[in-house]
């Protein structure tokens, strides 16, 4: 087995890396690292060392770092501190971020772009999962904690959440409706607890990235549609905690990973664009 | 006597010649009136015609009334009026309109518009109607030709996005009203940045005997649907970048036509999943196949004997198909196993798995002949160290070179990095061989390190229950303001897969150790 170990020269003993993400484009060589120091990494592949460290990016742990899949100097992070950040790696990279998503009530498990360069959704443990526009982004610096608004009366990982309304929200802008800025709607159903669950965007060839599917505490894996701003499907998977889904970029197949122990592959009920098994097919 | 009889004659003779001098004279006079009247007849008519013969040569509208009529020449009999009337007017010839009520503008038009017609194609843009209930996959999507006025369908060939691996995806040939073409539909997406939803198809367009297709094979163009923007596109075919050209948009009716029927609303059956050999909580899945990266591998060129380059890319002066050679997954579990898996839907052309060798556009799907069942085999298992938290495949080596000069550059290999995290302060690189497996030989072989445990302050419970998870969060609130003692923490997983945290702290002379089940990293 060749591995190869890529050193990140932490400050602190205690270190754990909770998510990785590789650069495209101008960044085709880098890796970010969000870390449980409330730092994001950066190490470049070619000179096999660190490239730069965002010391202090968030003030909790960084759960998810994700690159701009257009614009490859883009970053994005997303903390417990219930902010996700938007950095530009062109700029100072110790300075400060250059936009910022305010709104989730608890903090963030995950962020991925849309790849279009303007929509960025957020997995929180608030129980939701929220789309934003960019371009309506806060840019104003942060000076403070935005603990007031984060919940953390209670630990997703061992209690139940908050009572919430499960339904679909949709900002247009509203300040008094919302008091974010940037987000463009809110999906709620799926259940972010005992870990950090991850919510992508459906696949750009077979989709145009229509959809946002995530996993849940409950076990089901929920599928958002975010042009008809409702939930379009959801079904059981697991009898455990779904932490992660796949959809595969050219066949309609979704790979779940549970913590029953088990690892999903589901197929389309009705292969109208991928030939895929047919409905009730064992596929393994 | 007799000579005034004589004269009496005379006179009648001579009064016989006068009434038919008159007679005659009365009669000529009368013929030449009527031929008169006749040439009067004959002028008149002659100028409606040509009036309206200068009118439908020129243009002008047709339903206008004719200039000359029964006011102006009171001598032109009414019949004959009418008679001219019903030659001189044609039948109005309505401009084709498309469906959606605009005015369908011709190919001229277009051309002066400066959109859609290009010299060489004669499809322009039009309608895509998926073809019957339920379009599925193979169905085909006609598209209407209005370039001359006339609704002439070809057929194209419907290939899922879900494609997007190039190559003889289906040929269909179906012939056209007029008789004389058929059309055929070669996949090969190609990716339109902006569209929300998309279906391209590159056609190919052959005359009948399609089945020599390098003599006389036409590149007709690609149809694309713009769910978002509500517009069907259609316009030449570039190598890989077609040029956009905006057509006209599709009636209303056609967004949920094509979201509902071509393309479809995933539904994902409810089928078994599969255990995991290593009972295991798993924790993130990678695939190989990430959305934005495509392998463009120019089948056609390899079979020609395609080269590689240097940096290990396919370099061809005309790539053609498009794939990917491998579809990896690599799932981690709690216990830091990782775990390789090849998806079977797609692989790549004939030959071992880990090389681009093949015939032109051998793309495999389900059931080929070539291992690719559609199952899913495991391939390789290892354990890489702790829990592993976050799992990307990624790529070092770049785009592919030029050389090739038709716009195949913006595809990059094959994931040959794996990389992954978890409780430890590097990142761990496993560097992949060209079918997505990881090498075996490697001289920058690093072989992870874990922090050494003291026996002394290992403790695994097999079989027994964990602690509370109060316990859990309590330690995790209480331990972290621990600076200034000497605090020791270590991570270790069991041989049975369960990692746990041990804890000794020494505060004064009373050391205290602990261990807890990681659980909810």
């Amino acid at each position: 087995m060749c591995v190869q170990a890529l050193d990140l020269l932490p400050a602190s003993g205690l270190f754990c890396i909770f998510s990785i993400a590789t650069g495209s484009g101008p960044t085709s060589g880098t890796i970010a690292a969000g870390t449980n120091d409330n730092s994001v990494y950066l190490y470049d592949l070619e000179t096999k060392r660190r490239m730069d460290h965002i010391a202090r990016a968030h003030f909790d742990d960084v759960n998810s770092v994700c690159f701009d899949s257009r614009n490859g100097d883009i970053l994005y992070s997303a903390s417990d501190d219930g902010i996700c950040k938007v950095w530009d790696l062109r700029c100072a990279v110790s300075s400060q971020a250059v936009g910022y998503l305010i709104g989730h009530r608890a903090g963030l498990t995950h962020v991925e772009g849309k790849g279009d360069g303007v929509m960025v959704l957020t997995n929180s443990k608030d129980q939701s999962v929220r789309m934003w526009d960019l371009r309506k982004m806060d840019t104003e610096r942060v000076h403070v904690p935005l603990r007031e608004h984060v919940e953390t009366k209670w630990d997703y990982r061992f209690e139940t959440a908050p009572s919430n309304d499960m339904s679909v929200k949709v900002f247009e802008g509203n300040v008094e409706q919302e008091p974010s800025r940037g987000c463009v709607a809110a999906f709620y159903g799926h259940s972010v607890l005992q870990t950090l669950v991850k919510a992508h965007f459906s696949p750009r060839r077979t989709t145009g990235r229509r959809f946002i599917y995530t996993g849940s505490s409950t076990g089901d894996v929920c599928i958002y549609d975010t042009h008809l701003l409702e939930a379009h499907d959801v079904f059981r998977a697991h009898t455990g905690v779904v932490r992660d889904c796949a959809w595969h970029p050219h066949v309609p197949m979704l790979i779940t990973t549970s913590w029953d122990c088990t690892i999903g592959f589901w197929s389309c009920e009705r292969a109208p664009f991928c030939g895929s098994p047919p409905s009730g097919r064992r596929i393994m | 006597m007799r000579s005034l009889a004589s004269s009496t004659d005379s006179f009648q003779v001579t009064l016989s010649s006068v009434s038919f001098f008159f007679f005659f004279f009365f009669f000529f006079f009368f013929f030449f009136s009527c031929a008169r009247q006749t040439d009067r007849q004959t002028d008149g008519r002659g100028g409606a015609e040509a009036s309206a013969n200068t009118m439908d040569r020129e243009g002008r509208d047709a339903a206008r009334p004719v200039e000359r009529g029964p006011d102006t020449d009171p001598y032109v009999p009414m019949a004959v009026f009418e008679a001219v009337a019903r030659l001189s007017v044609p039948t109005p010839t309505p401009m084709p309109v498309h469906e959606s009520g605009r005015m369908r503008t011709t190919s001229a038009d277009a051309d002066a518009a400066g959109r859609m017609h290009r010299p060489g194609h004669d499809g322009v843009c039009g309608n895509v109607e998926p073809g019957g209930e339920g379009a599925e996959e193979g169905d085909d999507v006609h598209v209407v030709d209005d370039t001359r006025g006339e609704r002439r369908k070809r057929a194209l060939s419907v290939k899922a996005t879900g494609g997007g691996t190039g190559g003889k995806l289906r040929r269909t040939a179906q012939t056209s009203t007029s008789g004389r073409h058929a059309g055929v539909g070669w996949g090969s997406a190609i990716e339109y940045p902006s569209c929300s939803i998309v279906r391209v198809l590159e056609v190919e367009r052959m005359s009948a005997n399609y089945g020599r297709p390098r003599s006389r094979r036409l590149r007709a163009g690609w149809v694309a649907v713009d769910e978002m923007e509500r517009q069907v596109r259609w316009g030449p075919v570039g190598p890989w970048e077609p040029s956009l050209l905006r057509c006209d948009a599709p009636p209303q009716n056609l967004r949920a036509r094509v979201v509902q029927r071509a393309f479809g609303l995933p539904s994902f059956a409810r089928s078994p999943s599969k255990r995991v050999g290593n009972s295991n909580q798993v924790f993130c899945v990678a695939l190989s196949c990430p959305d934005d990266d495509y392998t463009f591998v120019p089948a056609h060129d390899a079979a020609r004997g395609g080269r590689r380059d240097d940096s290990g890319c396919w370099r061809s002066r005309r790539p053609r198909c498009l794939y990917r050679s491998s579809d990896v997954m690599a799932t981690a579990c709690q216990n830091g196993y990782m775990r390789f898996e090849k998806i079977g839907m797609r692989q790549p052309c004939s030959g071992s798995s880990s090389s681009y060798e093949g015939e032109a556009g051998a793309v495999r799907r389900d059931g080929d002949s070539d291992g690719s069942d559609g199952r899913v085999s495991f391939l390789h298992a290892v354990q890489m160290g702790w829990t592993i938290l976050d799992v990307k495949f990624c790529n070092t080596s770049g785009a592919w070179g030029d050389g090739v000069g038709d716009g195949a550059h913006r595809s990059i290999g094959n994931a040959e990095k794996l990389l992954y995290s978890s409780w430890d302060h590097r990142i761990q690189m496993v560097h992949l061989n060209d079918d997505g497996m990881p090498a075996d030989n490697c001289d920058q072989t690093v072989c992870p390190s874990f922090p050494s445990v003291p026996h002394s302050l290992f403790r695994s419970f097999p079989g027994a229950p964990p602690p509370p998870l109060r316990r859990v969060n309590h330690f995790r609130r209480s331990v972290r303001p621990l600076s200034g003692h000497d605090a020791d923490y270590t991570r270790r997983t069991t041989s049975l897969g369960a990692t746990f945290l041990c804890v000794r702290v020494c505060t004064g002379a009373r050391p205290s150790a602990g261990v807890w089940p990681l659980l909810h990293l």
